[in-house]
């Protein structure tokens, strides 16, 4: 019951983050010293277009006005056009949105996976050659850009070993699966196409590993001082020091659950590492979802689009939040609700 | 860090303290020796003050001047001429990278000085006033944090219009809310203190207790968290940069370095990697020196 009125709160909560959104879109758009309209329908169009599409948004009504217009047109979903694929916005979004989750879950993955075992090993081994070279490779994966390691992957890992291909999600010769979830590694393994399965996870792998790494960095760091808040405290130093190796592997696996609940607490940040660094990511490896999108809009001034993938960015952002707080809620009970 | 308790134990045993080893408090003494244990804070230190002194000095020493076109050694590897090699059009990568040093160290730091502007008031008086204010600063705090930084900060320059300036006003619009929460917090926990407590009762004006009391105290916080950002705000902006949001060309700002020289990879590979090379270190001096300084700092979480 507990954990449910948590949950509509929270859910409740996702109103007036909307209505934020949307306001500081708006703002964007049209408070902003500059042309919208001439923004919105590029510089190649002619003065009758731009006095037809003002009138057609209502931009000649007093801003409030328009702030209703805007409003009511963003709860239709109606997210306009855009002026380089030259298809509506939320179109456009469908067809990115499922590369762009499969590559941050991959990513996810990884750097949960990774990150755990580096922190393990850097408690266990506190203060020995092992944890500092992990604590290094921390706070050196944090500090490294995203484009730069993306760079570095492909011109060795891609390049110099040929042991990856450098771009896109599958290659040309295979078609790409049958559209169930867009998930390509889901999809072609619910059909049963084994070669479009190999070659989209062949793709997928340097781009993951690249954007894994922040969250690699952060899952070692909690997990390590999670389990080390376990492993100082008196009462488990003294069980350490007299237990056999039976109930020392025991204690080990409670200090680990305990840094799990930690870890959980702190991955909503992770995600939007993995949502911020996904733009820099797709760039380098032409990954056709929402980063490459946004950037390709970007380049060519077309508003609309990177309206589009603030407002979904900024929704899919909240609601991970919303499934961690929950989960780690579920893990620790003594948490207030 | 405790201010005023400092400030207390210090006037307690003030005469022997200064009577003893010159300007340093003993406190400030613990604070040092603390950091300058820490081998990696102090290799972190090192690395800043050199980029520091490479960004003052590093231009004037520059064998090249930036834009200077060799048509003749496009495209070549390292070399005795040309340390790093030279870039597409016959510039000189080493002098490229000297000239973009005071640029990148410029762009770390004005975002979050301009953060700490918006926040640090904004935090004051959401915590100070309470009620409505608060709610609907730290509301519009929240819905700033509720998109991911790069994500906000590309829609900004991109309504404002791509240029270095204007990167730099995106990434401190994406950055404020942090400290207005910092702030938000520590005013509402030092409020209660005694002390401020007490300058109340003296009919103190909330202009007084803000600036003499309440400020001060948070210094120390504000100090550790901006030493923490300048990593990311670096990364930030080089991001910008190689999305092509950032300096425009001819700058010899490395993000944009990186990103033009993508063109030219894997053959050309130097025009690339050592902008890139340059960024790394920047930011991984300023996350080992911010680590160092917040151990140091805050002996809470001292050890993690």
């Amino acid at each position: 019951m507990r954990i449910l009125r948590f949950l509509i709160k929270r859910l409740l909560y996702l109103i007036p983050i909307m209505i934020g959104l949307i306001t500081i879109t708006f703002f964007l758009m049209n408070v902003i010293p500059g042309n919208p309209v001439r923004l919105a329908i590029g510089p190649q169009a002619s003065m009758e277009t731009e006095e037809r599409v003002r009138r057609e948004f209502g931009l000649d009504r007093p801003i409030w006005q328009q702030y209703i217009l805007y409003f009511e047109r963003m709860l239709r979903g109606d997210l306009g056009n855009s002026l380089v694929t030259r298809r509506p916005v939320v179109d456009d979004l469908q067809r990115r949105i499922p590369a762009s989750v499969e590559l941050a879950i991959a990513g996810m993955f990884i750097g949960v996976a990774g990150g755990l075992v580096l922190g393990v090993l850097s408690a266990v081994h506190r203060d020995k050659l092992i944890d500092h070279a992990s604590r290094i490779a921390a706070i050196s994966g944090v500090s490294v850009p995203a484009f730069f390691l993306s760079l570095l992957a492909q011109l060795i890992l891609g390049s110099a070993l040929s042991l990856f291909p450098i771009t896109g999600r599958i290659s040309f010769e295979i078609d790409s699966p049958t559209a169930i979830t867009g998930l390509y590694l889901f999809d072609s393994l619910i059909t049963g196409n084994l070669a479009a399965l190999r070659s989209s996870a062949h793709h997928l792998i340097l781009p993951a590993f690249t954007l894994s790494i922040p969250i690699l960095a952060l899952t070692a760091r909690l997990t390590r001082s999670g389990m080390l808040d376990v492993l100082s405290q008196d009462y488990v130093m003294n069980a350490r020091a007299a237990a056999g190796l039976p109930e020392r592997i025991a204690i080990y696996k409670y200090a680990l659950k305990n840094a799990l609940i930690a870890t959980v607490s702190q991955i909503g940040l992770g995600f939007g590492a993995i949502l911020s660094g996904s733009v820099l990511v797709e760039t380098v490896f032409d990954w056709p979802g929402l980063g490459l999108y946004t950037v390709t809009a970007a380049i060519n001034q077309d508003i609309q689009p990177i309206v589009g993938t603030t407002i979904v960015a900024g929704l899919m952002f909240v609601i991970i939040n919303i499934l961690t707080d929950l989960t780690y809620r579920v893990l620790d009970p003594r948490i207030e609700v | 860090m405790d201010g005023q308790s400092q400030n207390i134990k210090t006037l307690a045993n003030g005469e022997s303290q200064s009577a003893g080893t010159g300007f340093l408090s003993s406190d400030q003494r613990d604070i040092l020796r603390i950091f300058l244990r820490n081998r990696l804070s102090v290799l972190g230190l090192g690395i800043v003050i050199f980029w520091l002194v490479v960004a003052i000095i590093g231009p004037a020493l520059a064998p090249l001047p930036p834009q200077e076109m060799d048509i003749m050694n496009r495209r070549s590897p390292p070399n005795a001429a040309h340390p790093l090699g030279t870039d597409w059009l016959g510039r000189d990568v080493f002098s490229r990278v000297l000239h973009g040093t005071p640029i990148t160290l410029l762009i770390g730091i004005v975002p979050i000085a301009l953060a700490i502007l918006i926040g640090v008031p904004t935090g004051a008086i959401a915590g100070y006033s309470g009620g409505r204010v608060e709610s609907l600063i730290m509301r519009t705090a929240d819905i700033f944090l509720s998109v991911p930084a790069l994500v906000l900060a590309i829609a900004v320059t991109a309504a404002l219009g791509p240029s270095l300036l204007n990167a730099m006003i995106a990434v401190s619009v994406v950055w404020w809310p942090w400290y207005t929460r910092l702030i938000h917090s520590q005013t509402l926990s030092l409020s209660k203190r005694v002390f401020v407590e007490a300058a109340i009762g003296l009919g103190a004006s909330h202009r007084s207790i803000i600036v003499r009391h309440l400020l001060p105290n948070m210094a120390s916080s504000i100090f550790v968290r901006g030493s923490l950002d300048l990593g990311f705000a670096v990364l930030t902006m080089a991001g910008l940069g190689f999305i092509g949001m950032g300096a425009q060309a001819p700058s010899p700002e490395w993000g944009l370095a990186v990103s033009l020289g993508r063109r030219f990879m894997p053959e050309f590979w130097w025009i690339s990697v050592f902008p890139g090379l340059a960024i790394f270190s920047v930011v991984l001096g300023f996350n080992l020196l911010g680590d160092g300084i917040r151990d140091a700092l805050d002996p809470e979480i001292r050890g993690r």
